[in-house]
Formats: C-alpha cells, sequence, structure tokens
C-alpha cells in the first residue's frame, strides 16, 4: 500500500507545496491578521488542494491505464483504494493543522481566531467529504465520465452564493451573522468522527465498487 | 506430477460470447500453448485466472490456492505477459522496475539489471518511449525478476516482428528447462506453440476442443492425400478440411495410429499419402470441420 501512497503522493505534494506558499505568503503580508479573506481564501485552499489531489491523481491513472497496471500485481483492490483515501486524508490533516496552528498564532482577538479555525476545520470536512465522494464516482463511472458530471455540479454549485446573496437582498449583515453563528456552534467532537466514519464508510463502499466493476 | 494450474468447469457469460466449462490443467514443469482464433476466449481464461475478472462458475486453483481467495499470494509466484503493456507512461524504466521491486518479496534487482542488459533497454528511458517489442521486454525483465513458478503469458508475441519473436520465445523455453517451472502462453500464431511448446489446448468459440501433448497430437494428426477410389468412403467421412482436386483429394485425420495398417496397401500402391500437418492445420480443421 505504501509504494502506491509514494505513487500518488507527488499530485498532492505539489498542491501542497502551492497552497503552502500561498497562504505563507498572505500570512506574512497581512501580518497573520485574520482579515476575512485571507480566512475564506484558506478555507477554499483546503478544498482545492484535496480535491484538486484527487483529481490530478485519477487523471493520472487513466492516462496511463495505472490500475490495469497494478491489477497485475500483487496488491488488493483493497489496498489500492486504502492508499488513495490515506492520502487524501494526510494531506488534508497536514494543511488544516497548518492553518489552524498558523491562526493560533494570530495576534487577532481570541474568538475570531476560534471562529477563523472553525472555518477551515469545517472546509476540512468539506474537502474530505468531497474528495470520499469524488473516489466513490470515480471507481463507480470511470474519471472522465465523473469530471463531466462533477463540472456540472461545480457551475451548478456557483449560483447558490448568488441566489443566497438574492434571498437574502438588503440584509447581508443578517446573512453574515447566520454564518457566524453556525460556524461559532460546530462542536468538533461530534464532527470529526462521524466525518471520519463516514469517509471510512465510503472508502469501504468504493472498494466493494472497485472490486464488482473491475471483476465482471 | 502436481498441476501448477487446475481450472474446474469454469463458466463466464458475456452477451455475445459464453466461456463454456472450462477444464484445464497446467502440469509444473510443462509449457502449455493455449490455442485458438481471436475472441476464442483466451484472454478471458487468462484474464480469470489472474483475478482481473469473476467467473460466472468453476474453480481455478494455482499451486494448490483458491484463486480468489489467495489472489495476492499467487501473483507474488506468477509472471505475467500481456499483449498490450500498461506502464506509467512518463516514468523510466529504472522507477517502473523500482515500483514494481516494491510488490514483490522475492525481487532481485541484479537479475533485472541483468536483464534490461540483455534486452538492450535504457534505465534512463521513460518507458512511453519504448517500442513495442521493447514494452514487451520490459514486461518479460518485470515478470522474471522475481522468480516466479509460473509464467502466464497472453499473446505476448502479437505484433512483434520475427527476430524479437524468436529471441522472446527463447527466454520463455529457457524459463522451464529446469522442469519446475511451468509456463502458460496463449497465442493465435501456432508456430509460436509450435516452438516452444510440450502440451497444446486448444479453444473454440469459447470451449475446449482438444488437449493434448504436442507431439503426440502432431503424430495422430496427419493429411491424407488420396486418388478417387482408393480411400474407402467411410474413412473419407471421418476426414476434415477435405479438399478436391483435379488429380486428387485430401482430408486431415485426427487418427492416423489407428488408420495406418488399413492405409499401408494405398500408400505402397502411390495412391495414397501421407503428410504430417502443422498446428495451424490442425486448428483450422477444428475451428471449419469437414
Amino acid at each position: 500500500m505504501w509504494n502506491i501512497i509514494k505513487r500518488n503522493i507527488n499530485s498532492f505534494a505539489i498542491y501542497l507545496t502551492v497552497v503552502f506558499i500561498f497562504t505563507g505568503f498572505i500570512a506574512i503580508s497581512l501580518n497573520n491578521e485574520l482579515k476575512v479573506g485571507y480566512v475564506i481564501i484558506s478555507g477554499f485552499l483546503v478544498i482545492l488542494q484535496v480535491v484538486g489531489g484527487t483529481f490530478i491523481n485519477e487523471q493520472y491513472e487513466e492516462k496511463h491505464k495505472g490500475y490495469v497496471f497494478l491489477s497485475i500485481l500483487p496488491v488488493t483492490e483493497r489496498e489500492i483504494v486504502a492508499a488513495k483515501f490515506l492520502l487524501a486524508l494526510i494531506t488534508n490533516v497536514i494543511f488544516v493543522g497548518f492553518l489552524v496552528l498558523l491562526f493560533s498564532l494570530s495576534p487577532s482577538p481570541p474568538e475570531e481566531i476560534a471562529l477563523a479555525q472553525s472555518f477551515v476545520l469545517f472546509m476540512g470536512i468539506v474537502s474530505l467529504a468531497l474528495a470520499g465522494l469524488s473516489y466513490t464516482g470515480i471507481f463507480s463511472i470511470g474519471y472522465t465520465k465523473f469530471a463531466v458530471i462533477i463540472l456540472s455540479f461545480l457551475v451548478a454549485l456557483g449560483l447558490i452564493p448568488m441566489l443566497i446573496m438574492k434571498s437574502y437582498q438588503g440584509r447581508m449583515d443578517v446573512l453574515a451573522d447566520q454564518i457566524l453563528e453556525f460556524y461559532a456552534g460546530l462542536n468538533w467532537w461530534i464532527i470529526i468522527p462521524v466525518t471520519l466514519i463516514a469517509y471510512f464508510g465510503l472508502m469501504a463502499l468504493s472498494v466493494r465498487i472497485k472490486s464488482y466493476r473491475n471483476l465482471v | 506430477m502436481t498441476n501448477a494450474v487446475e481450472i474446474s468447469q469454469l463458466r463466464k457469460e458475456y452477451k455475445s460470447f459464453t466461456l463454456e466449462n472450462i477444464s484445464l490443467n497446467v502440469p509444473e514443469g510443462i509449457i502449455m500453448g493455449f490455442i485458438g482464433p481471436n475472441g476464442a476466449g483466451k484472454t478471458t481464461t487468462i484474464k480469470i485466472m489472474m483475478d482481473m475478472i469473476k467467473p460466472k462458475a468453476g474453480t481455478v486453483k494455482i499451486f494448490g490456492l483458491e484463486h480468489r481467495k489467495h489472489s495476492k499470494e499467487i501473483k507474488k509466484r506468477i509472471g505475467y505477459v500481456g499483449e498490450d503493456q500498461f506502464f506509467y507512461g512518463d516514468k523510466t524504466v529504472a522507477w517502473t522496475g523500482k515500483f514494481v521491486s516494491e510488490f514483490y518479496d522475492n525481487w532481485d534487482t541484479n537479475t533485472f539489471q541483468r536483464l534490461l542488459t540483455e534486452f538492450a533497454i535504457s534505465r534512463t528511458k521513460k518507458t512511453r518511449e519504448l517500442s513495442k517489442g521493447m514494452k514487451v521486454r520490459l514486461s518479460m525483465a518485470l515478470a522474471l525478476a522475481h522468480d516466479p513458478e509460473l509464467m502466464v503469458l497472453d499473446e505476448p508475441t502479437a505484433g512483434l516482428d520475427p527476430v524479437i519473436r524468436r529471441d522472446i520465445l527463447e527466454r520463455f523455453r529457457a524459463f522451464a528447462e529446469d522442469g519446475r517451472k511451468s509456463v502458460l502462453i496463449s497465442s493465435h500464431i501456432t508456430d509460436d506453440i509450435t516452438r516452444i511448446a510440450d502440451c497444446v489446448t486448444f479453444l473454440v468459440e469459447g470451449q475446449i476442443v482438444l488437449s493434448e501433448a504436442k507431439d503426440e497430437l502432431l503424430s495422430k494428426w496427419k493429411r491424407i492425400h488420396y486418388k478417387e477410389g482408393a480411400l474407402d468412403e467411410k474413412i473419407v467421412k471421418t476426414l476434415t478440411s477435405r479438399k478436391a482436386h483435379m488429380f486428387a483429394h485430401s482430408g486431415v485425420t485426427n487418427d492416423y495410429p489407428s488408420l495406418k495398417g488399413i492405409l499401408a496397401e494405398g500408400i505402397a500402391k502411390d495412391a495414397i499419402k501421407i503428410e504430417n500437418v502443422n498446428l495451424d492445420d490442425v486448428l483450422i480443421s477444428l475451428v471449419k470441420g469437414v
């Protein structure tokens, strides 16, 4: 399993390096003050890093027929899928952990720090869910089909903020308050274990799907 | 003699094709040729053996182990070379060797390096830059470097020029020379099988129609050329691949030893001639019948 992780680590490492540099640059330029834009960009970088790495990796496997190559080697479907899921989890934990630590060093007030940390943790959860669902989707219908579907989904997703803005027209302060309340009220002692259980559930499902697809 | 491979009552269904009741043993130390026309089910059988597809029914035991339960353990003891080679194209030969080596406990780096040198494969070349022949050789080097007990070869020589084909076949022959190691080689190029196989199995339309030691088979299968009236009509009816010419007729028998005595008189009178057949002729007879 570790050799598959090693083979896959490059694409995640590239993204990880880019986001580290980018976040580090913003942190230095803002004196690590937790401005809204800085925190939001950092949160979205978590998603970009995990989901981007996942897609780059699977595109690579598809291009080189990597799974056919692996199928003749003494490695089980479980090990292949576990390697993919573990790598996404590890890089997620590294980057989210880095941001939580970076924010904790901020000169901003403690409640703002807690809120910013809560936001990136939430984005970590979202990115993990997206990575898990992406692998499950890719193993179900193949990378190309899944990429087309997810692209259409992302376009549709882009419309949601506009719809939200429209429904809150003239009451942006209400929206902001609700968002802040949402992040401040998250109970990480429940959310993190539940997310991990769901993530490993998706992993088990992916193993079944991949085995079934390959063996039909 | 123990069997390296035991396939029993294997069945696999597709919309337009069914692999039916395939039973086949590959004894230790034997090179088994698996012959059949394109689409006969050779690759399907091999993919089932390699646990790449699942059979509808039947069992496959390799080294005495049930192939699906012990897939990983079995693959560690098998060297596989397929018709198409898939590698990570942007990686070098050296990287590929290192990557594959980590899956095997008994990988021998010296053997791998020696084979690369013998095959004249540059370690620094990216795998996508290798020609078809070089890719097959790299596959062979990867398959041989972990000292497998069984080589499973699915049309390994398809699309290769005769020089490379001959070289590759000699390697497979040498592999099985110690009498402990077995080879299962599928091909529709019967010349390849004739060159190296001890036993042959013919697969036609998803069914095994003949499986026998090659020399025994070739001693039984003969083409009989006969003049009009020189051969009993009952015997003529048993012949396959029958042809009628202006001066003589011909057909293939699969039971020459039992006809030998009957034909002796005709042979002496020059009314009957016996010609050796090759595996191509046998395959054509099996596929086309009369």
